[in-house]
């Protein structure tokens, strides 16, 4: 009896040491729920991981503070990261049987470095700190994609609204770089005629009158009494009558003299700039005139106009000059570094600054053998036809020259990421995912680039919110880092 | 002397009835012209230097920041001169010693800043930052147009020139700072092709610009005895006027025009900061910021009512919409406080007036409170305390406790009565009353006294802990302070009022009988009084088998304080417990380098996505800064504010008694279960709905995030500064010395800075070219200030308004490398020759914000430690870095770290706490006569412990100084559990002896049964007291309950287990120290 109390009294105290710390943590545990927190939340504590959400690259192992700003941390969503590929790691172990996460069967593709992951090794070593590399695993090391410190990354479809990324076709053409020069528009210099007189004398009359007045050949633009020109068409009329005079007399040489004479007297009025026609109507007068009309010998604007009239005017004196205009020269200034990419006959876009309406096209008709010492530049002539006479000698027009070109593959030069070392571009390689790729820049222009490597024909790329883009890979890349 | 205070009182009752009801007059007065804000005012003694110059980070720092920061190092009382340089700005933050007059660091530093001023470069605008910081953001609101009749430009001009001057000048505003929208700019976009071509160089534009603005004056003329004013005209009136100026004039006389060369035309100034109003673009906004230690409530009434007044001159259609109102949290957090106070209040009355069971002695101590309370504020006054979350939330932990020595003296008196009633009425009341309460006053004072001594080492803390819960300390105590005081005072006073000891006899009855309920009532002994049966019952089997077990139960103690310590290990940590502010602020961050374009697309994408929530209100978004320098945020920081619809607005979340219960009786249920999407679930959905990629979430409130970023210096136990003159370095060294750390044992995580991030374009220029052509630097630097940059060269005064102007080439001149090569620079021949002839044109990246720490660039490794001694940790640390980074000349590492701030605190408290102790010991021996009880009731400790660290762990809280502040409350109550335990064993041990009942163990037994399980009532209702007091705190959910959550919920769980283990250990523990001791001298 005493012994079944001892034993009874045994069990109960055996109980009663459960009962009474049960009790007490029965009794924490009604105050836990009935305050409303779950404590469900406490099972995924274990293996989370925490992270700054202002610095994503402090990441720890337990809930708390920032250590640089402060802010809460809070938990990683490890399933969004590009490298964990949910879709992927879903498939795998279908395919692998045994699967993917059992150390032994993942297969180590190389060692890196732990202080910088771009020195690799393929047999296990120690950095110069005495340092071990680490190893780097298939399955780790298959997204990095080529560009170091950049994940790929996935976006969901609200995402890609969200930021509003967007994405173009790179493709296959030709890029041209052009170079803008300003130039100035002149007149032809073959197209330029100066109206002078080759004998002395005095202006009687001018029927052209003011400069930039237009004239076409043939035209009389003024009348000179010149009394060489006088004597010359006395002599001419007085050669012409002696050999008349002389028709019927027999002596040749007599009749050959004359003719001789009034040839070279009629070379003489000839040789004077007399028109032919002025000749005939002195022939059919018979008198010489006093005041000699001139004619235009060509057509064009009057340039230059110093003649007035009564003026008396020696052999050689400029009266007028006539420009003209159907054909003119551009005449742009290339800067010493570019001159380099010019060539004779390249073509030009021509545009006025202040007519947006006009727009020509030249080519290069010569490049100056000489560079100008006062403006650094270059003098490069386009020939260009001059419909409607809009182009004034003086006016300025802007030269745009294709000085480059290439082809290949060509994306917006939006697309391009420049971080000066580096140049990056984001290609949506399935849709909602994109991956980092590692770009050569050959030429830009036009707002377009044309890379060298990296993209292929047809690759989407995106060309509007790639900087963020570029972000969350390089986020995606501390994690995977700071992972290991 | 306490004895005599109580006699004193009790005779000079109205007396005391008048000077109590006098300060309680004088303590309303108070509450009026007391300060009011949400939170304690955390920031140190600082000063900003404010710079302004459109240069990149690294040019900042090293014309501007750097000098100033030189400057200033050895200025007085200085703590520290941290400095920051970003584009376009440095800051310089100059930290004085705590307790430095502000206004006296104000005029040091302009002092000191006079030196170095004039050798500044010219442009830098240097100021002090206001006498405010970023906690001062309280008010903020936006200019909303209703025609669409106004531009962004004009909004933001009458923002800049009108409006804010207006709320500036009210008193406590220290700054109006405008945000978003455009400033209005005079862009002078010059063509170089026509400059070529008439052979102008852009510096004669520039020149010509600024000579064209300006208006002077000359003197006096008297003309036939009056005087003339005289005045040359010639301000900038508008774009016209700039077009007729001249730029040259040919050889033939004519002029060239600024109008030939050059398009003039009104534009937007380069923006470093936008806003955006639900999601529907660009909007101008303005931030009120308060001055220092201003009361906020009083400071945001003003400007409300100025805004109020303004409402009828603001241009036609505009409104002033608030984005932000921080009254409406203090009021309601404030409000959440008084009721919760108010509810403690009630509660605890109803657990006097339910164990007492009788009302004339349950009066007093419900009197109490409100009066301690209240009194509480005058002192708070005095030392400047201002009311807040945290100094009211020391006044909610306190009530419980406050009341007990109340209740000590009334159960008492009470006991003492009935006895002298179930003894025949022998002698006079009036003394036995009065004796009654002699009796147990000095220890009710001594024990308030332990709680008051006990929290003593909060006021060891410095910095911001210290400034966060100095407030909390001083509240308790003093509230405390003032209980003591009046259960002396007030309480014996009171007491003696109800003297009728024989019911009221007359007419009519009910009136009799009610009259004698309230004012004599009826005396229960222990034994019937309903609550005490029930205590009994339970506790009696209890009792009696743990004196059957002592051993047992005293290791079954052990085992479960030691089952608690890894729990503890397991909680993560916080410096300040979350403030449910009720207004959302959402900080998405991307890496640095985002354009303004970028981010404010991604912005108004951001705050579209937010208004289409049900529950949201406002949303005002910001990205980049607001024109102060109180806003240090890069356009990678935006920050969305966004004001939520009330509580009972939102969408329902159905409960168990949603569907069938009327909806009368509801609202019973929904403090306890809400009936509505929780804050986390709303926080949720919003972050699943902004998934962008590239960017950061992170949700926050406003004066959190605000406290957040006011640290300037390193956060975790460890940092290591790593100093010197090259960034690039800094940044390796740091990076060597995350990997060596990473191997000390201890190390929880290290992190290096990194500091690339900005993208640069660097025009290096190539001086033997440039020599060739006979140019200087500042030649080719001038073309890119002015052609690239856009240099502001003037600036145009039209009345108030002023607004700059800029010459530049044209956009699509300069949007690529190529074109930007193209940039022309003249020559001293007068040639103009591109850029790329004599610089080299390089991206590249770089630091995108530069620190700068008493002169040296510095960049920090963040070290985070636990489970070791910080001081060995750190020594091996060092040791081991010292070992193994070799370190290039000039550069030096320095320790620091909270660990700093720690070794001091851990200083103090080495000192503070064993005197602490002591002092808590002496109190206890004082009152107990033994050094072991004293001890055994400082054994509470480690038991109240356990529940502490089981209900944080439950409730996923994590430890903060505001859960030990609630620990260290614990302690002290505790110690006065303790204390009555004790003192009713002893009690009973001691008429047991007398009456010679003790003669062997069973007696032992019995007298340990009696003392503890008769008086149990007394205990519980103190320890029911504080406990029930605190519940109403742990349900509430209105703004600022969740700091007292945080710091209430140590005290809940530590009572119950302390309180549990008090009544099954004590007994256990005081048999086996009576046996060893006494019984066994006895038994020989």
């Amino acid at each position: 009896m005493s012994f079944l109390q001892v034993h009874c009294r045994g069990r109960t105290v055996r109980l009663a040491l459960l009962i009474v710390p049960a009790l007490l943590v029965v009794a924490a545990l009604a105050i836990g729920l009935a305050l409303g927190d779950g404590c469900a939340k406490q099972k995924q504590v274990a293996a989370q991981r925490y992270h700054c959400p202002m610095h994503p690259t402090y990441v720890s192992d337990r809930p708390g503070d920032c250590p640089i700003c402060g802010m809460r941390l809070v938990p990683i969503d490890e399933k969004a990261g590009g490298e964990k590929g949910s879709d992927s790691s879903a498939v795998a172990p279908a395919s692998n049987g045994s699967g993917p996460s059992s150390s032994s069967e993942r297969k180590i593709l190389f060692y890196r470095s732990p202080m910088d992951p771009s020195v690799t090794s393929p047999v296990p070593a120690k950095d110069e700190m005495g340092m071990d590399f680490v190893p780097v695993y298939k399955d780790q090391a298959a997204p990095e994609s080529g560009v170091q410190g950049y994940a790929p990354v996935t976006v969901s479809e609200q995402g890609m609204k969200l930021a509003g990324i967007r994405t173009t076709p790179a493709i296959r053409g030709v890029l041209h770089r052009s170079i803008r020069a300003v130039g100035t528009v002149r007149s032809d210099e073959r197209r330029i005629h100066q109206v002078t007189l080759k004998s002395a004398g005095y202006v009687e009359r001018l029927f052209v009158g003011t400069t930039g007045q237009l004239v076409h050949e043939g035209d009389p633009i003024l009348s000179i009494y010149s009394p060489d020109l006088l004597s010359a068409q006395s002599e001419y009329l007085h050669a012409r009558q002696t050999v008349q005079d002389l028709q019927v007399s027999g002596m040749e040489e007599v009749r050959r003299g004359a003719e001789d004479l009034l040839n070279s007297s009629k070379r003489k009025l000839e040789l004077l700039d007399v028109p032919e026609t002025l000749i005939r109507e002195i022939e059919r007068t018979g008198t010489p005139q006093r005041a000699l009309t001139f004619t235009a010998p060509v057509s064009g604007y009057v340039t230059a106009r110093p003649v007035v009239a009564g003026m008396m005017v020696e052999p050689g004196t400029e009266l007028y000059t006539v420009t003209d205009l159907s054909k003119v020269w551009i005449e742009a200034d290339v800067y010493e570094n570019e001159a380099a990419y010019l060539k004779t006959g390249q073509e030009a876009t021509l545009t006025l600054p202040y007519d947006s309406t006009v727009q020509m096209t030249g080519k290069i008709a010569l490049i100056y053998p000489v560079l100008d010492p006062g403006s650094r530049t270059l003098r490069v002539r386009f020939e260009t036809d001059n419909p409607g006479l809009v182009l004034k000698p003086g006016m300025f027009a802007n030269a745009e020259l294709q000085i480059q070109s290439a082809d290949g593959i060509i994306v917006p030069d939006n697309a391009v990421l420049d971080t000066g070392d580096r140049q990056l571009v984001f290609v949506e390689t399935s849709p909602g995912q994109f991956a980092p790729r590692s770009v050569r820049v050959g030429l830009r222009g036009d707002g377009q680039a044309l890379l060298l490597e990296g993209v292929q024909e047809g690759d989407p790329v995106v060309v509007q919110a790639n900087f963020l883009l570029d972000s969350e890979s390089r986020i995606r890349a501390a994690f995977s880092g700071s992972a290991k | 002397m306490i004895k005599k205070i109580i006699a004193f009182s009790a005779h000079n009752k109205y007396l005391v009835l008048l000077a109590v009801v006098a300060m309680v007059a004088l303590a309303v007065h108070t509450l009026k012209v007391i300060r009011l804000d949400a939170l304690p005012d955390l920031s140190d003694t600082q000063v900003i230097i404010y710079s302004r110059w459109d240069r990149s980070p690294d040019i900042m720092e090293d014309q501007v920041t750097y000098p100033i920061v030189s400057a200033l190092l050895g200025a007085p009382k200085v703590k520290a001169v941290r400095a920051l340089s970003d584009f376009g700005f440095s800051y310089v933050y100059v930290i004085f010693q705590d307790g430095t007059d502000i206004y006296w660091a104000r005029s040091r530093v302009l002092e000191y800043l006079s030196k170095i001023q004039p050798q500044l470069p010219e442009g830098v605008r240097t100021e002090l930052g206001p006498d405010a910081t970023g906690l001062g953001w309280v008010f903020q609101y936006a200019l909303v147009d209703h025609t669409g009749t106004h531009s962004l430009d004009e909004l933001r001009s009458y923002q800049d020139w009108t409006l804010r001057y207006a709320i500036q000048s009210v008193p406590g505003v220290s700054e109006v700072a405008s945000i978003g929208g455009y400033q209005k700019q005079y862009q002078v976009t010059v063509d170089p092709n026509r400059l070529a071509a008439y052979n102008i160089p852009l510096d004669a534009v520039v020149k010509a610009v600024r000579s064209s603005n300006n208006e002077v004056g000359g003197r006096l003329l008297e003309w036939a005895g009056t005087e003339y004013m005289v005045r040359g005209r010639g301000y900038v009136k508008g774009t016209e006027d700039l077009e007729k100026t001249v730029v040259k004039v040919s050889d033939a006389g004519v002029p060239v025009l600024l109008r030939d060369v050059a398009r003039v035309e009104t534009g937007p100034e380069m923006r470093r900061g936008v806003a955006d109003l639900d999601g529907t673009g660009d909007h101008v906004g303005g931030i009120v910021v308060m001055r220092d230690r201003e009361n906020a409530l009083n400071v945001i009434n003003r400007v409300k009512d100025r805004i109020r007044e303004l409402g009828n001159s603001l241009p036609q259609g505009v409104e002033i919409v608030t984005t932000y109102d921080r009254s409406d949290l203090i009021q309601r957090a404030l409000g959440t406080l008084k009721h919760e106070l108010l509810a403690e209040m009630i509660i605890v009355a109803l657990v006097i007036l339910l164990f007492l069971w009788h009302i004339p002695s349950a009066i007093v101590p419900i009197l109490t409170i409100p009066i301690s309370v209240l009194l509480a504020f005058i002192p708070m006054y005095f030392f400047g305390v201002s009311v807040n979350i945290m100094s009211l939330a020391g006044i909610a932990i306190s009530i419980g406790v406050l009341v007990d020595g109340a209740i000590v003296e009334v159960e008492n008196a009470y006991n003492k009565l009935h006895l002298w009633q179930a003894g025949g009425r022998k002698g006079d009341f009036h003394k036995i009353r009065l004796e009654a309460l002699q009796e147990v006053g000095p220890s009710v004072f001594f024990s308030l006294l332990v709680i008051a001594v006990a929290f003593i080492p909060v006021f060891a803390l410095v910095d911001q802990e210290g400034r966060l819960f100095k407030p909390l300390a001083y509240s308790k105590n003093l509230t405390m302070a003032i209980a003591a005081i009046l259960a002396i005072t007030l309480d014996p006073a009171l007491r003696m009022m109800f003297t009728r000891m024989d019911p009221f006899r007359f007419r009519p009855r009910w009136l009799a009988r009610a009259a004698t309920t309230m004012a004599v009532g009826t005396y229960h002994s222990e034994e019937r009084h309903p609550i005490s049966r029930v205590l009994f019952r339970i506790y009696e089997p209890a009792c009696r088998f743990v004196l059957r077990h002592p051993w047992k139960i005293i290791a079954a103690a052990l085992i479960l304080v030691g089952l608690s310590l890894p729990a503890y290990f397991h909680l993560g940590s916080e410096f300040m417990p979350p403030l449910n502010e009720g207004t959302m602020l959402y900080m998405p961050t991307t890496l640095p380098g985002i354009s303004v374009t970028q981010a404010q697309a991604l912005l108004q994408t951001q705050d579209q996505v937010l208004k289409s929530i049900p529950e949201v209100e406002r949303v005002f978004g910001k990205a980049g800064r607001a024109d102060t320098s109180t806003d240090p945020a890069p356009f990678s920081m935006m920050e969305t504010t966004i004001v939520l619809k009330p509580h009972d607005e939102w969408r329902p979340a159905p409960r168990w008694y949603s569907s069938w219960m009327p909806h009368w009786l509801q609202p019973l249920f929904r403090p306890i279960w809400p009936d509505r999407i929780s804050w986390d679930q709303l926080v949720n959905e919003m972050d699943r709905a902004l998934q962008i990629p590239g960017v950061t979430n992170a949700w926050t409130m406003p004066i959190k995030a605000r406290i957040d970023m006011l640290t300037t210096g390193v956060r975790t136990p460890v940092g290591i500064k790593v100093f010197g003159p090259d960034l690039k370095e800094i940044e390796r060294i740091g990076g060597e010395i995350e990997g060596i750390v990473r191997e000390v044992p201890g190390t929880r995580s290290v992190f290096a800075e990194r500091v690339a991030g900005g993208y640069f374009l660097d025009f290096n220029p190539r001086r033997e070219e440039m020599a060739r052509y006979g140019l200087t630097i500042a030649d080719v630097q001038m073309v890119v200030m002015t052609a690239v940059g856009g240099e502001n060269i003037s600036t145009t005064i039209e009345g108030r308004q002023r607004y700059p102007i800029n010459v530049r080439y044209p956009r699509e001149l300069r949007d690529d490398l190529d074109k930007l090569g193209r940039v022309l620079v003249p020559t001293p021949t007068g040639a103009q020759i591109p850029l790329a002839q004599v610089a080299d044109l390089r991206l590249l990246q770089g630091p995108s914000m530069l620190r700068d720490e008493n002169g040296f660039l510095a960049g920090y490794v963040y070290v985070d430690m636990a489970g070791r001694d910080i001081g060995r940790y750190v020594q091996d640390a060092k040791k081991l870095v010292e070992s193994k980074v070799h370190l290039p000349a000039g550069y030096v590492l320095q320790w620091s770290g909270q660990y700093e701030n720690m070794i001091r605190v851990k200083e103090r408290l080495r000192v503070v706490i064993p005197i602490t102790l002591a002092l808590i010991f002496v109190l206890l021996y004082a009152n107990t006569r033994s050094a072991f009880k004293s001890l055994l009731v400082m054994l509470a400790v480690p038991f109240s412990a356990i529940g502490a660290i089981w209900l944080f762990h439950f409730l996923h809280y994590n430890v903060s100084i505001a859960a030990w502040v609630g620990m260290i409350a614990l302690l002290g109550l505790d110690a006065e559990t303790g204390v009555f335990m004790l003192l009713f064993l002893d009690l009973s041990y001691g008429e047991a002896k007398e009456r010679g009942l003790l003669r062997n163990a069973h007696d032992l037994d019995e007298a340990i049964v009696h003392g503890a399980v008769k008086r149990v009532r007394p205990k519980m209702m103190t320890v029911a007291a504080a406990f029930v007091g605190l519940l109403p705190i742990m349900w509430s959910t209105g703004a600022g309950a969740d700091v007292m959550k945080r710091i209430a919920a140590p005290m809940i769980g530590g009572l119950v287990t302390s309180f549990l283990l008090e009544l099954l250990v004590y007994p256990a523990v005081y048999k086996i120290w009576k046996r060893k001791t006494e019984l066994r001298h006895m038994e020989t």
